[in-house]
């Protein structure tokens, strides 16, 4: 059995047990056990100090062996080297909108609904000043994920405490740098 | 407490997000993961738990 962990470029070493699979320009990188979901993330993350673009793949590819990985490989290539391109020398910072206890506690509706709305627009703002920082981003209602520089990540972390001091009707859970899983299409 | 965020996270990460390059990676009922249920189902037993215990 063959598993797959992530597709990259410009790698420079491979941790024990793993092994490089070329593909023209894109190489994945394999495993021959199957790991439990903890193992399989933590390689990935472990990759992205090894190599200049790591493009995760999700939990779950196996192949009974090398023609079957290239049989679902190779017509993807094209739009997995788009994709590696697009998040090289970056990773991903998450920010979390955290909901407020005494909002979601209330029994006074309007008290509530009013809550919500000052999150809403102070979400957005951080979100849309976020975003412009950031080399790509992806959000849905609570959640946003941010593609950015390596090099820019202590900067991205202090425009967020900056955004924050002046928004004062937000809680947040910053975390990362993680591998991109946001920006890693199915193809 | 952080690090406990962290493994949750990584976890979601790995089970919800990145490349598919096969049809069908996970069982799945009304497109959700059964990996991912039967993960769910475990927080919550284990939250269970602790609730219990205290």
């Amino acid at each position: 059995v063959i598993h797959l962990y992530a597709f990259v470029q410009g790698l420079r070493e491979l941790e024990a047990g793993l092994q490089a699979r070329p593909f023209g320009a894109v190489v994945a990188v394999v495993g021959p056990e199957e790991p439990d979901p903890l193992r399989h993330g933590l390689v990935v993350e472990g990759l992205l100090d090894r190599a200049d673009a790591v493009l995760p793949v999700r939990f779950g590819e196996r192949f009974a062996g090398d023609d079957e990985l290239a049989g679902a490989v190779t017509p993807r290539l094209e739009a997995l080297e788009r994709q590696l391109g697009h998040v090289s020398g970056c990773v991903e910072v998450g920010v979390r909108i955290v909901p407020r206890r005494e909002a979601s506690e209330s029994e006074d509706g309007a008290a509530y609904m009013r809550a919500r709305l000052l999150e809403q627009v102070a979400a957005d703002e951080l979100h849309r000043e976020l975003a412009t920082r950031a080399r790509d981003s992806v959000r849905t209602s609570r959640d946003a994920g941010y593609l950015v520089a390596r090099s820019d990540v202590d900067g991205f972390s202090v425009a967020v405490e900056r955004l924050l001091a002046s928004n004062p009707a937000l809680d947040v859970l910053c975390t990362g740098p993680w591998a991109p899983y946001s920006f890693a299409a199915a193809t | 407490v952080r690090d406990e965020v962290t493994l949750v996270e990584l976890v979601d990460r790995v089970l919800n997000k990145g490349v598919v390059v096969t049809g069908d990676i996970t069982l799945s009922v009304a497109d959700v993961d059964l990996v991912y249920v039967g993960l769910r189902l475990l927080l919550a037993s284990a939250a269970t738990l602790e609730g219990e215990a205290e």
